[in-house]
């Protein structure tokens, strides 16, 4: 009975086999059913942002990116350009929240770490680290973040102002609340605040 | 005296046989002298009594003969009166003989003489008549012939009387000897009765007490061989009966061994059957041994395989690494594009929608990867298993090819054992057969016994037939001696049961 149910079994071992064989040999093409349907589905997401876009008011562009678990916004227009962190060079006597430099294009790049300056938990960096360069105030710098999700169009008016319960450098640094929970960083007010400003100096 | 029965017998029998010899002896001698006596006086007597007319009858019938002659000169008369003649001369002569004194043999041979002279004149008158001178022969018998015939006559008389007188004499002399002799007899016989009355009683008295013992003695003995042949029978036909039931356990006991004979010989053959099906698992134990060996190498191939899949799917591993770098940096290049065509506005909008579908296929990408690297994790897993389950696969080979090393170890001692439950098989048949031999033999003694037991008991019977002859041999001995004693202790073992068994 035990011997019959194996004998069974390779056959349908077997079978299994050559199944696997035609996958593999498929090379993932996908057969025409499946590709019909998933440019099918392409093309519904495709079609329908352009039918919410149409009742834009004033709208703020926004480069989202997630640390420490929460979700940030930044107005695109400080933005330059997200990279990988690589090569990151760690700077001696500097504050806490100053990650390191980095090459970006040439030039030497500050690397913050919005987490010490938030009070945010969790530390260190992942292999999927990215650096988000920036410019405000004159200032160009790069933000580390866990992802970065993408760009993102919010409606002015459901940027919500930051609540009262926030205070000191989140308070200062936060532009407003999105209805997702989404802080919009005040990049300004960050490249203004006086404690990124690097005047230590090693004695 | 203490003489034994027999000793008393022939002594008592002795003193009988010396008195009868005795009596004989006496007996004889008187009998032989009176028959001697008896004899003579016979034999005087009857010589008186023939020679009383004879000679003088012969005188008479010569006389008349020649007288005849005389008249009728006939020669026959011739011829009768020498016969005549030679008769009384005959008759003369006897007489003679047969006197008791020398007085009568005189007188006989003066008779004789007579007769000669008688013959003589009678030969004168004869040839005076054959001359015929009748005249002359008329006249010599006249003067001569009738004198003499005359004096003849008295002389013949005379003897005769005297030889009676004699006779009378030797008659009384008999008598008087058969009358001494009676009573000789007489006396004896009176003396040996006498002896013989008081031998017998002594004898009898002597006897009698013994003989009633030893009558006794076989009367009982004679009973007890009764009762002896009687258990005797009833034992014989016990016996019988257990021959007969001891021949039917031997029949039993032979049926018994064959039917182990035959069970022996099934056990043989089942053997042999067993030893071909050992040789035949030792065969398959080897082939299984072969088999395990086999099963071994290709689970140590397959293992082998498996860690080159392994290896393979860490290749994968790697080129899905570099498939998620690219995927990282698509998704970088879609969003700097994204924020590229959000800086350029209205007219970046398409280019937008191009750097979104971008960053949708580094995510599909990436998540292509994660769900690859998920299979290549579970493929490690499982190829982990995979080597272990060979390694275990080995092991259970190796331990099967142990049990099947054991297995035929333990079919080869099986075997061996099974060779010798053959043998003993084969010994049980032999004996088995022996057996059931025996036995025949023993069904053969036991016909021989019953047929001695048969033999017994016939000759039981007759031993007690005979005993109850004895017995009543010993009854009749008893009223016997019992006439002159009392028999009663005898007479009260008479009638015992004798007679059981048929």
């Amino acid at each position: 009975m035990n011997k019959r149910a194996r004998v069974t079994d390779w056959q349908e071992a077997h079978a299994r086999l050559e199944r696997a064989r035609q996958a593999i040999e498929s090379g993932g093409h996908l057969s025409p059913e499946e590709a019909t349907r998933i440019l099918r589905n392409r093309a519904r997401e495709l079609a329908t942002p352009l039918e919410e876009a149409m009742p834009s008011t004033e709208m703020i562009e926004l480069v989202v990116f997630t640390l420490a678990g929460e979700r940030f916004g930044i107005e695109l227009t400080h933005v330059l350009e997200v990279t990988s962190l690589r090569e990151l060079i760690p700077v001696p006597c500097t504050p806490a929240f100053v990650l390191g430099m980095i090459n970006y294009r040439g030039r030497i790049l500050t690397v913050l770490d919005l987490r010490r300056l938030l009070n945010l938990p969790g530390e260190g960096l992942t292999e999927g680290s990215r650096v988000i360069s920036v410019k405000a105030a004159g200032m160009t710098f790069g933000i580390v973040a866990d992802t970065v999700a993408g760009t993102l169009s919010v409606p002015a008016h459901k940027v919500a102002p930051p609540p009262e319960a926030l205070t000191g450098l989140r308070l200062a640094l936060t532009r407003g609340i999105t209805e997702e929970l989404m802080t919009v960083l005040d990049l300004d007010a960050l490249a203004r605040t006086p404690e990124i400003l690097v005047n230590d100096e090693v004695g | 005296m203490n003489w034994t029965v027999s000793q008393r017998m022939t002594a008592g029998y002795g003193v009988v046989f010396i008195l009868l010899l005795l009596v004989a002896g006496i007996g004889m001698y008187t009998l032989s002298s009176t028959s001697k006596t008896f004899e003579y006086s016979l034999s005087q007597q009857a010589i008186i009594m023939k020679n009383q007319p004879s000679p003088k009858g012969g005188v008479a019938f010569a006389t008349i003969e020649l007288l005849r002659y005389l008249n009728t000169q006939d020669r026959k008369h011739l011829k009768e009166w020498d016969r005549w003649l030679a008769w009384t001369r005959e008759g003369i002569i006897e007489g003679r003989d047969t006197s008791p004194n020398a007085e009568g043999r005189k007188g006989w041979d003066e008779a004789l003489r007579g007769v000669n002279q008688l013959e003589e004149v009678g030969k004168e008158m004869i040839a005076a008549v054959a001359a015929g001178r009748m005249a002359e022969a008329q006249k010599i018998n006249a003067e001569r012939f009738q004198p003499t015939h005359e004096q003849m006559f008295n002389t013949i008389d005379r003897v005769l009387v005297g030889d009676q007188e004699r006779m009378a004499e030797i008659l009384q002399a008999t008598q008087a000897e058969v009358s001494r002799a009676f009573w000789a007899m007489l006396i004896v016989a009176g003396v040996a009765l006498a002896f013989g009355v008081v031998t017998a009683s002594l004898l009898t008295r002597s006897m009698n007490g013994s003989l009633r013992e030893a009558i006794s003695a076989l009367a009982s003995a004679s009973s007890e061989i009764v009762a002896a042949t009687t258990q005797q029978a009833a034992g014989t036909a016990e016996e019988a009966t257990a021959v007969q039931q001891t021949t039917i356990t031997v029949d039993e006991v032979k049926q018994t061994a064959q039917v182990a004979a035959q069970k022996a010989r099934a056990v043989a053959e089942a053997a042999q059957k067993t030893a071909q099906v050992s040789q035949d698992g030792r065969r398959a134990v080897e082939e299984s041994v072969k088999g395990s060996q086999e099963a071994k190498t290709r689970m140590e191939a397959l293992a082998e395989r498996i860690l080159t899949l392994s290896e393979q799917a860490q290749a994968i591993g790697e080129i899905i690494a570099a498939v998620n770098d690219l995927a990282e940096q698509s998704n970088l290049l879609a969003v700097n594009a994204a924020i590229e065509a959000a800086k350029a506005g209205e007219a970046g909008k398409g280019f937008a929608v191009v750097a979104a579908e971008v960053k949708n296929l580094a995510e599909q990408s990436k998540q292509a990867t994660a769900r690859v690297r998920g299979n290549l994790n579970e493929i490690h897993r499982a190829t982990q298993t995979a080597v272990m389950a060979a390694e275990q696969g080995v092991k259970v080979s190796e331990s099967g090819e142990t049990l099947a090393r054991r297995a035929g170890e333990s079919i080869r001692l099986l075997a061996e054992s099974l060779t010798e439950s053959a043998q003993a098989a084969q010994q049980i048949l032999a004996s088995a057969q022996q057996q059931v031999a025996g036995m025949d033999q023993m069904t053969l003694a036991m016909q021989n016994i019953k047929q001695a037991s048969t033999q017994n008991m016939a000759a039981t019977r007759q031993v007690e037939a005979s005993a109850q002859n004895l017995n009543e041999l010993a009854q009749r001995l008893t009223a016997l001696v019992a006439i002159s004693g009392n028999g009663h202790l005898i007479r009260s073992r008479q009638r015992e049961p004798v007679r059981t068994s048929g």
